[in-house]
């Protein structure tokens, strides 16, 4: 077995890659290395609970010192990695100093895009991926900002949504011509976007931002087609990627995110890696996926510390994620396939339900204040059985029935 | 501060602190024996699930129906069955005690 673990990110991943290695009984030593001041923390509330103010910093730690110190995990917070020496099993970090490690777990998560314009420098300019952004945000949401935001993926529309909720004037400038273009269906896709616009959220779609304009504050921003907005706040939602920098020249085998096989294991030996910054040849589909999400990080992390501590693993589990927005939970589960029938249920109000049938199986659903729905075909696309497509597409039909 | 008697998977017995204002999830999370609570507090995912027994059960609210949804889908539902996550801690919870359902 292994002497010493170092688990690079102290999030989602690499809290739990520590937290199950002790559970199975590792025995070396932990090193959690965290790139920022706090404790493991959880991201979903920050554009929603924490930006609202009805969570505090504290309320999203995921685990304590207490837990931490009792379970022997060595959690080193301001540690950002910046060279792996492979060769050597070795981690420099940024201040220079040199970790050996038995077994490497890269959980760094992601980066945020930026998007640079004139203007960006401006006071007002915001973006949100840590704790302390939210903090900073929501500070300024309190005076009721006119606020822009770029991007109408789910952090600018969760962040849109709060927004609302505590009484600003709401802008979302998108690039493509649909919300959540990357991962909704257009049926679920179309329903959010009326239940923004009765809100009172504002969209300008098919436009980027070409500059922002202020004197020292955030005054206006100009779009792509010479329209001028007036906004005293900008958020740009415009999604992350895996941090890779760091990695170049060590021999890990990246393409968007670092590879790694169904045991999380990457093409160095003793190196592995997890969570959003892995990209994985996952059992259900033929190419490598790429997952942002809460359940991806936890159960690569699992399957991480399964395959440190020699057990047999495989992580194989259907991919899901959740948003909320207003009184809307968007519940996510499995990939839709671009040859898909899409079949649209709704049999509540304010509900939806989109399921995505392959020849012979369900592939995906999506639904909106169903998790009844939700919970049962998370279920029938995890047993991965044939199903019967008349029944399925009859709204009639409880899909608990199929299981 | 507040005392929670939970029995966990294994059947081992435990006697937990609690802070009020806290769900019981995040009571629960903080122990390694604990739940897992992935989707952190959304009634989305059930991995929060505990059993309560008929009293201790009365001194929380009722079951809403986005719970009471996700808990019939769940695999070990029993009558007494709540998602921890929605069940805000006071005072009056003290001495509750409770066990922790099977992981699905």
């Amino acid at each position: 077995m292994s002497d010493t673990t170092v688990i690079v990110g102290a999030g989602q991943a690499g809290l739990q890659t520590a937290v199950s290695l002790r559970q199975g009984g590792y025995a070396g030593r932990l090193l959690l290395l965290g790139s920022e001041a706090h404790l493991p923390y959880q991201r979903p509330p920050l554009s929603k609970q924490v930006l609202k103010g009805e969570f505090d910093a504290d309320r999203c730690t995921l685990r304590g010192a207490d837990f931490l110190a009792a379970q022997e995990i060595e959690f080193r917070p301001h540690s950002r990695a910046e060279a792996l020496l492979s060769d050597q099993q070795q981690l420099r970090l940024a201040d220079g100093q040199l970790l050996s490690y038995d077994a490497l777990v890269i959980a760094s998560g992601a980066r945020l895009n930026r998007l640079h314009l004139p203007g960006s420098e401006l006071d007002g300019v915001f973006y949100l991926r840590t704790i302390d952004d939210a903090l900073t945000l929501r500070e300024r949401l309190q005076a009721q900002p006119q606020v822009l935001i770029a991007g109408a993926g789910y952090i600018g529309l969760e962040v849109a949504a709060s927004a609302r909720a505590l009484g600003c004037k709401v802008r979302v400038v998108e690039a493509q011509q649909q919300l959540m273009q990357r991962s909704a269906l257009p049926a679920i896709a179309d329903f959010m976007r009326a239940r923004h616009e009765q809100e009172g959220v504002a969209f300008h779609f098919g436009r980027k931002l070409a500059a922002i304009h202020g004197q020292r504050q955030v005054q206006r921003v100009g779009l792509d087609d010479g329209t001028e907005l007036d906004a005293e706040l900008v958020v740009k939602g415009i999604g992350v990627r895996p941090d890779l920098r760091w990695l170049e020249g060590s021999g890990l085998a990246t393409a968007r995110g670092i590879l790694v096989d169904d045991q999380c294991r990457t093409n160095l030996a003793n190196v592995y890696a997890a969570g959003d910054c892995a990209e994985t040849q996952h059992p259900l589909y033929s190419e490598p996926v790429l997952l942002e999400s809460v359940q991806n990080a936890v159960s690569q992390g699992k399957t991480c510390a399964a395959a440190i501590l020699g057990q047999d693993t495989s992580y194989s589990d259907v991919p899901w994620f959740w948003s909320e927005q207003f009184d809307c939970r968007i519940q996510l589960a499995g990939l839709p396939q671009p040859q898909d029938e899409l079949v649209v249920r709704s049999d509540a109000p304010n509900s939806m339900t989109v399921l995505a049938l392959g020849a012979d199986r369900l592939h995906a659903i999506q639904c909106i204040n169903a998790p009844r729905d939700y919970m049962a075909a998370r279920k029938i696309i995890a047993l991965g059985d044939a199903i019967d497509r008349d029944r399925l597409r009859n709204p009639k039909t409880e899909l608990k029935e199929l299981l | 501060m507040i005392k929670l008697k939970v029995t966990d998977r294994d059947g081992q017995k435990h006697e937990i602190e609690a802070q009020e204002g806290d769900t019981l999830m995040e009571a629960l999370r903080e122990h390694d024996w604990g739940v897992s609570a992935i989707c952190g507090g959304m009634c989305s995912c059930g991995t929060c699930h505990v059993y309560l027994n008929e009293e201790d059960g009365g001194k929380f609210p009722p079951v809403d129906i986005d719970e009471e949804d996700l808990v019939d889908m769940l695999e070990f539902t029993r009558e007494s069955s709540r998602l921890s996550c929605q069940l805000t801690l006071s005072a009056e919870h003290n001495g509750v005690s409770l066990e922790l359902a099977p992981e699905e």
